[in-house]
């Protein structure tokens, strides 16, 4: 507990460093956002007004001390293309994200955990030597140009998926609103129609933002395992008589996870980075898309969010990992 | 009286990837009830692999190619894999070297001991708990109870082979094999293990392979001894028979490698030359190269291991055409 507590503690530092460097960057790239609030025929003092409005007069130094207090308190600033709090865009767009990373990282590590295992202890096989292709892939094909094929492939030629086109199809309502996750809310409200709509639309999706994270993570999984397959305890456990997929699920297994899990949380802020591209691709109503949005139309304020915001969220996954690795691992501890 | 142990011409190929080649080159030797039998060698002469083949833990490039080996009645060379693993762990066991390495560091040693005699015996997960407490105390561990709730990193080495030995031990096994049970430990803790062996041997009517480079570890604890050499035994002898009265010349040669105290040697024996590479092809005897006694039939025919006197038999041509 001390521990975590201390930990948490730590990320104060980082996270200032973070809201400097987004801070800067936003200022150091090119396009005055004045001028593009206002519109490229207002006037010059219609524009310095807008300036002073939003701050952008002041000195840099002062402009960062009150940036740091509003995000303290939870003011994200306002995304001037919605002309909403940059907090509430988030929110309302937060369930769609949270529920495609989810069904990508499950996917990534439903099947890549499995796969890795199975490719280690079966090494050489067909299976194997099949595992390596795909992850070699997987690894290697870019993010956009995955997702425009297989729309392309299921959607355009073959018909197999709905239009790409937000989470659910026009003419199907949404699930009662419980999580705000369209699966789980389906589910929950024995809602059969959407739910199929639903799962039909985020496939896709969720299957090309997994596909690079299950690549690495299958390729991780097997050599760790692979490693460990060769190890003296190993042995000793298959002295015991005990079953193979004893031996490799019971005792290589664990003897992974601290890597594996390493690997899973490395993978969470690929996921992030990804998502948008993917969101935008799919017209997913998520932050992604939003903020491939903001990107377009020179708006600070959620890029600079999104940026702390993935910051925050990544922190919290390391966090969750260190405790992990010392329920998995009794010779780790703090 | 039979044997509970008949290993016959037993050979172990390993693949690689320029060819295939024998670690184990017809090994044959017996194994009586209550006897425990050294196989001694310098590494990489083949004794690991012949109780990895007894055992049918193999790696994956690895196989017994001929031979067998009669344990009650059966080959258990060639049994189907199901069949090799209910003789594993139950009626034949197995210590390993490093008892440091050998205990998956991420389980209680009471899980590790729980989960052997599971598929062994028919008894419940709080018997096999209550039996691992038991034998612990019988390896003379202070509070068992502790031990079986701790992991391997928090023992130490001499007491971690204890609890190898304690769970080898655990199914009443017919044949226990321990291969290099000391080698990892401190002079004074081998001792203590050894002795608690011999101690354990009787009590659990066992019978025990021991494999070993160290002659001492021989001296103290077996009753025969086989002498390998590039995957064959070469000689095999009662203890007391093979110390007094050595034959073959590389056996000789082991024991001369023994410092003295007695002797004011300025340098240590040894034997010259060195073990060929298991890759290499060797005509005649395979000690031919490195022996002093080393006769013209030597280099293009193989002796066979014959009998020289009771119970004593080598495998070397000047000794079985009568020379000293």
């Amino acid at each position: 507990m001390k521990y975590i507590i201390k930990r948490i503690l730590q990320m104060i530092p980082s996270v200032l460093l973070v809201l400097l460097i987004t801070f800067s960057l936003s200022r150091i790239v090119p396009g005055d956002p004045a001028r593009m609030m206002a519109g490229e025929q207002a006037p010059e003092e219609a524009v310095e007004r807008i300036r002073e409005e939003m701050g952008l007069n002041k000195p840099i130094p002062e402009q960062f001390v009150v940036y740091v207090s509003e995000v303290a308190r939870g003011d994200l600033g306002t995304a001037w293309h919605t002309g909403r709090p940059v907090a509430e865009d988030f929110a309302m767009r937060f369930p769609a994200s949270f529920e495609l990373a989810l069904c990508a990282l499950l996917l990534a590590v439903l099947i890549g955990v499995p796969v890795g295992i199975y490719a280690a202890a079966k090494k050489d096989s067909a299976v194997d030597h099949i595992s390596r292709v795909i992850t070699l892939l997987g690894t290697s094909v870019p993010v956009f140009w995955l997702g425009f094929m297989l729309i392309y492939l299921l959607y355009a030629k073959f018909e197999m998926i709905p239009a790409p086109f937000g989470r659910i199809s026009d003419e199907i309502f949404p699930p009662t609103h419980i999580t705000g996750l369209y699966l789980l809310d389906s589910i929950l409200t024995g809602d059969i129609v959407a739910f199929k709509s639903a799962i039909s639309h985020i496939f896709l999706p969720a299957l090309c933002l997994c596909f690079g994270s299950l690549a690495i993570i299958s390729r991780m999984t097997r050599s760790n395992m692979i490693e460990v397959l060769n190890l003296d305890y190993i042995r000793t456990a298959r002295s015991k008589g005990i079953k193979e997929s004893k031996v490799i699920g019971k005792h290589g297994f664990r003897n992974i996870l601290v890597p594996v899990l390493t690997v899973i949380g490395a993978q969470l802020g690929g996921l992030i980075g990804n998502a948008v591209v993917v969101e935008t691709i799919f017209n997913w109503p998520g932050i992604g898309s939003y903020i491939t949005q903001s990107i377009l139309q020179t708006d600070y304020a959620p890029v600079q969010a999104f940026t702390v915001i993935s910051v925050l969220i990544y922190m919290f996954i390391n966090l969750i990992l260190d405790i992990l690795y010392t329920v998995v691992d009794p010779r780790i501890t703090y | 009286m039979e044997p509970i142990l008949k290993v016959q011409n037993l050979h172990t190929e390993i693949k690689m990837d320029y060819g295939t080649f024998e670690a184990v080159n017809g090994v044959d030797f017996e194994l009586q009830k209550g006897e425990t039998l050294g196989l001694v060698g310098e590494s990489g002469c083949g004794k690991s692999l012949t109780s990895l083949s007894l055992t049918g833990l193999l790696g994956p490039k690895v196989r017994v190619s001929q031979g067998q080996a009669i344990f009650e009645g059966r080959d258990i060379l060639h049994l189907p894999e199901a069949e090799k693993r209910a003789l594993r762990g139950g009626k034949i066991s197995m210590i390993f070297q490093e008892p440091m390495t050998a205990l998956n560091p991420l389980f209680t040693i009471g899980n590790q001991m729980v989960e052997m005699m599971l598929p062994h015996m028919k008894i419940s997960r709080k018997e096999a708990l209550a039996r691992a407490v038991k034998l612990l105390t019988d390896m003379g561990i202070e509070r068992p109870e502790r031990i079986v709730k701790s992991y391997p990193f928090q023992l130490s080495g001499g007491m971690l082979q204890r609890v190898m030995i304690a769970m080898s031990l655990s199914c009443n096994p017919r044949i226990l094999i321990a291969d290099e049970p000391t080698t990892a430990l401190d002079v004074t803790i081998q001792a203590q293990i050894l002795k608690l062996m011999n101690e354990l041997k009787e009590k659990y009517d066992t019978s025990i392979i021991l494999i070993t480079h160290n002659l001492g570890v021989v001296a103290q604890i077996c009753d025969r001894v086989a002498v390998m050499y590039f995957g064959q035994i070469v000689e095999t002898a009662p203890v007391k028979e093979l110390f007094e009265n050595p034959r073959h010349f590389y056996t000789k040669g082991l024991l001369g490698c023994i410092p003295k105290l007695d002797e004011d040697e300025e340098l240590l024996n040894t034997i010259p030359g060195m073990v060929p590479a298991v890759t290499e092809k060797i005509e005649g005897c395979s000690f031919a190269p490195r022996c002093s006694k080393c006769m013209e039939k030597c280099r293009h025919s193989m002796p066979q291991l014959e009998p020289v006197s009771e119970g004593h038999s080598c495998r070397c041509w000047y000794v079985l055409e009568g020379g000293k």
